[in-house]
């Protein structure tokens, strides 16, 4: 699968995946990423509006259902892909950064 | 019930969202709420004076789009108006930094591109008009040398304003998608 071409996400858009991790509707994601972001990350309504349908037509998340005029999403196969894929190289860029700040300084990173 | 709306005549440019964000807020500090809004102008009901922060999105498709309000709302956000594509979102200030609808700069882009569609496209017709009518230029077709004048330099008026708008615009992009991290 070419999850290249969706590297690097946006902050919003990698915390809107990762919230997909499990079928949610709108309000719900915004909710979830400021508990998973410990409040240092908010999304307001009209960026998560654009995200949705960013993402939807970018089929890296898909329309699940509705549930009282709200519609569900959940992560398509590709659009775990790419949040795997993401991940992968964040933590690479973590550690090549940590490893270089223990060298250079000596102390604790 | 017949209520007494309150018309506050202020002229806004489209691109000048950000003004009217500020003065719709100042006006609601002084008791004026927002109740309408029309090609004709902004309606106030009167009421308590309260800090409430106003934010205009301006989306032509999600108006009709449930998904859109319900998600506002959930958000704690009220719908006061909407006109000709422009939505007009409002929630009382808290302690704290005021509360926005766009968050990312990503989406800032996105909505001021909907916009430069909407100048852009409102303006084809009167460039194409004035490039390609000869009737215009023709002084025969006029009632006096004056009416042409004033009608050339109505849609002359209006293209320069059109264009200054798009250069506006490109330029608030630009300084958006510069800021914004590779």
């Amino acid at each position: 699968m070419q999850t290249e071409q969706f590297l690097p996400l946006s902050e919003t858009t990698f915390y809107v995946l990762l919230a997909l991790d499990e079928p949610l509707h709108g309000y719900a994601v915004m909710q979830k990423v400021e508990v998973m972001s410990r409040g240092a990350v908010t999304i307001g309504p009209g960026t998560l509006y654009g995200a949705f349908a960013t993402l939807e037509k970018q089929a890296l998340i898909a329309k699940l259902g509705e549930q009282e005029r709200r519609k569900i999403y959940g992560l398509t196969e590709l659009g775990r892909a790419v949040l795997v894929a993401q991940l992968g190289r964040l933590e690479l860029m973590l550690r090549s950064g940590r490893d270089f700040l223990q060298q250079h300084s000596g102390a604790a990173a | 019930m017949s209520e007494q709306l309150v018309r506050v005549g202020r002229f806004f440019w489209a691109w000048q969202d950000e003004q009217r964000e500020q003065w719709l807020r100042d006006l609601a500090r002084e008791g004026l709420h927002l109740a309408e809004v029309s090609a004709t102008g902004h309606y106030f009901r009167r009421g308590p004076r309260q800090d409430v922060v106003y934010r205009l999105d301006y989306h032509r498709g999600a108006g009709s789009d449930p998904d859109y309000r319900t998600l506002f709302e959930d958000a704690g956000w009220e719908l006061a108006g909407t006109c000709m594509g422009w939505q007009y979102w409002r929630k009382p200030a808290g302690a704290g930094p005021a509360p926005e609808i766009f968050t990312d700069r990503a989406s800032k882009v996105a909505k001021n591109k909907r916009l430069l569609g909407l100048i852009v496209a409102a303006n084809v017709p009167n460039l194409v008009n004035l490039a390609v009518n000869p009737a215009l230029w023709d002084p025969g077709r006029f009632s006096s040398p004056w009416t042409q004048r004033i009608v050339l330099g109505l849609m002359i008026g209006l293209a320069l304003v059109s264009a200054y708008a798009v250069a506006h615009l490109y330029r608030r992009m630009r300084e958006l998608r510069g800021a914004m991290p590779a």
